[in-house]
């Protein structure tokens, strides 16, 4: 009864992210190629303006980089363009020809991954431990200190946290010696090095990738601290937990199963949630530190006006945040047994 | 026979709470000194915001953060015969005992469970923290039994959520919950408030039954004097924060010395009353932050003398287990003037 019930709800939920997906994806296709002074246009303009070709050649390279037929109508373009995105091909690049977006996206996406992830998970972590810290030490003198400091954090754009570390890491000079060497700040890795799975260039790795993830954990920190400071203080004050205590739990017990497992419902869900902000995060931190990951490739295709890469890389960002969405409901129904099955609704308590 | 009706429980002496408000300290309970005898059931009551419900939190160590006991002590005779101050025990002392020896079921009892654990979870749970080795069969039958006695379902009741039973149930699950480990003192504050009349009685009815099976000790917080000649052997009236008047409950109803218990005894409207006049208390209960000197009924006693504005009336003996606090108490035979 219960399982078929679940299934059912799971089975519901899948086939909203897939039409979400769809939706999107149509979306794009439609803008791309409906407004007026739409890329395909601009880009044939350009080739005829630029390098003198005709109309009909400038229109041929245009569809085989775009990867549609500009000759069919728009029905048939449409479905071609849906059945080559469920295959994950999304056209050549026009920067780079030869290579497929789906090659680039698949060369710099780990890198961001790897990251601006880390940055998260770490955020993450040290929010949640010091959020729920703070919540039991309401009345310290310290406590609206640390709050106050992770409100700030919170609002500091990113960009000025990523100068902050450069200057810190990079620029500032003690005992005559920077912390990093300037190399360290820059890059994915050092440039004499060969990729490969060693542990010199796993290190060389490591070292390129603090700093930025440092920067990304920086900016997100402020706002898990305060997140869970918020749900903890909600579970503390709660009838359930009182009661708990009164019937001689053990402090250990209350803290696991009466404060932690309430508390933490819908930090878990938040990070199911931000784990579709990946890529949009990247964007500025990628670009001070030039590391080469997908935000990087997106705004250099936003200035070379590579509009299949820009394309690509955008409907992996939606496609992760439907993607994560599903993900974040899917735990909130395995992990609050009040998430009604039949509505996906969350009951009043 | 050991526990017979006059052995000492249960003792407060002067105890003073206050809760840290912006506006400064809001004494919501002064000096408040009253005992429970083993098996006895005493019943506390008084208007709203009168400080019943944070006098009963603070015998079980479950005040809020924003609350002080700034005073007294409570002696509690634990089943080794040896008498302890709660107030003076070590926290791992203090969560020894309780549930297994006082037990509370809140007045809002509607979010005491975990909402994310069934409630089979929450007994287990209970029984975990006090007793080792015990199997969850004999924890299972332990809950069942005791379910079963407030009418519930035991089976689904166990299995369920606790969003997915309904207020009375749930209420009735904290009374079967708070006899789980056999306590010697429970406390209800207003137990029946979700139930409709014929649950109430059923309830109550138990209530008074399991008590004499199992020999606990009851005191309850109600707003229904009907519930308190049924269930109550001993009377304590509150009034801003203090204790007025605590009486066996016949001479409660029939001897009250008090003018505010004369008061409430007076406001219950009754089937056999010829005028359909009812008697009520004119004006409100002072605020507890500002105070004034003198006895706090004054402003809307009947009976007020002098000394009433200038002193507040000591907590005295008037006959046998008979106390109250006032300047001019109501005399035998006459209730309210
Ligand atoms: N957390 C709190 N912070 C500040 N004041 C409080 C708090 N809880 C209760 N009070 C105040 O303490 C006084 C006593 O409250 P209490 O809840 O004990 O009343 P009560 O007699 O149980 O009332 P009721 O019959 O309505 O349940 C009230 O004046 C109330 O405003
Ligand atoms: S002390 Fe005075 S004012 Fe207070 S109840 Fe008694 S008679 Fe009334
Ligand atoms: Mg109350």
């Amino acid at each position: 009864m219960k399982t078929r019930e679940t299934v059912l709800y799971l089975l519901r939920k899948f086939a909203k992210m897939i039409v979400t997906i769809w939706l999107v994806t149509t979306i794009i296709f439609f803008l791309i190629r409906l407004m007026p002074s739409n890329p395909v246009d601009r880009y044939i303009e350009t080739q005829m303006v630029q390098y003198g070709m005709t109309y009909e050649d400038a229109k041929a390279r245009a569809a085989h980089l775009f990867s549609m037929d500009l000759e069919k109508p728009v029905v048939t373009q449409y479905i071609d363009y849906i059945s080559n995105v469920a295959r994950f091909d999304f056209g050549d690049s026009l920067l780079t020809p030869g290579l497929s977006v789906l090659e680039i996206i698949g060369a710099r996406l780990p890198w961001t991954l790897l990251t601006v992830g880390l940055g998260m998970i770490f955020a993450f972590i040290f929010g949640v431990i010091i959020g729920a810290a703070l919540a039991f030490k309401r009345d310290k003198w310290y406590e609206p200190i640390i709050s106050g400091f992770a409100s700030i954090l919170s609002a500091v754009p990113d960009f000025l946290i990523a100068i902050f570390i450069i200057l810190l890491f990079g620029v500032f000079k003690f005992n005559g010696k920077t912390l990093m060497q300037i190399s360290f700040l820059r890059g994915n890795y050092s440039i004499r090095m060969k990729p490969g799975w060693n542990m010199k260039f796993i290190i060389d790795v490591a070292k390129h990738t603090f700093a930025p993830s440092l920067t990304y954990m920086l900016s997100q920190l402020g706002v898990w601290i305060l997140l869970m400071k918020g749900s903890t203080t909600k579970c503390l004050n709660t009838d359930y937990v009182t009661m708990a205590k009164i019937r001689g739990l053990s402090s250990g017990k209350v803290l696991r199963s009466y404060i932690g497992r309430n508390a933490m419902l819908p930090i878990v869900t938040e990070l199911a949630m931000r784990m579709g902000l990946i890529v949009s995060g990247s964007l500025i931190i990628e670009q001070l530190f030039v590391y080469q990951g997908i935000g990087l490739e997106l705004v250099k295709a936003t200035n070379g006006r590579d509009y299949p890469v820009m394309q690509g890389i955008f409907l992996i960002m939606s496609i992760s945040m439907v993607v994560s969405n599903f993900i974040a409901e899917m735990l909130y129904a395995v992990l609050d047994p009040r998430i009604k099955l039949s509505g996906g609704k969350q009951n009043g308590r | 026979m050991s526990n017979d009706k006059n052995s000492l429980l249960f003792q407060m002496n002067n105890v003073s709470i206050a809760y840290n408000t912006k506006r400064g300290a809001l004494k919501a309970v002064q000096n408040a000194s009253f005992s429970i005898n083993e098996r006895e059931s005493a019943a506390l009551i008084g208007e709203s915001g009168c400080g019943k419900t944070t006098l009963a939190t603070s015998i079980v160590d479950a005040l809020p953060n924003a609350a002080a006991i700034t005073s007294g002590e409570m002696l509690y005779k634990a089943a080794d015969g040896k008498t302890v101050d709660l107030l003076k025990l070590s926290r791992g002392q203090m969560r020894r005992l309780l549930w297994d020896d006082i037990s509370m079921v809140f007045q809002a009892s509607q979010s005491s469970f975990n909402p994310v654990c069934k409630i089979r979870t929450q007994f287990v749970d209970t029984v975990r923290a006090h007793r080792k080795g015990v199997s969850n069969k004999q924890i299972d039958e332990m809950s069942r039994a005791l379910l079963e006695t407030v009418h519930l379902d035991a089976e689904k009741v166990l299995d369920s959520f606790p969003h997915e039973i309904s207020g009375g149930m749930k209420q009735r699950t904290l009374i079967a919950l708070s006899l789980l480990l056999d306590p010697r003192l429970v406390i209800l504050d207003e137990p029946t408030t979700a139930l409709d009349i014929l649950t109430q009685e059923k309830i109550l009815k138990l209530l008074r039954q399991l008590k004499d099976d199992k020999g606990f000790s009851l005191l309850f917080i109600t707003h229904d004097l009907s519930i308190v000649s049924e269930l109550a052997d001993k009377v304590i009236t509150m009034y801003a924060g203090i204790i007025v008047e605590s009486a066996p409950v016949k001479e409660f109803f029939s001897n009250p010395k008090h003018p505010y218990s004369s008061g409430l005894i007076h406001a219950i409207p009754r089937l056999t009353d010829t005028d359909d006049e009812l008697f009520s208390i004119p004006g409100n209960p002072p605020d507890l932050i500002t105070l004034r000197k003198g006895c706090p009924f004054a402003p809307r006693c009947s009976r007020c003398v002098p000394q009433c504005h200038e002193e507040l009336p000591p907590f005295e003996q008037v006959r046998a287990d008979h106390y109250c606090a006032c300047w001019n108490p109501v005399s035998e035979g006459v209730h309210h003037g």
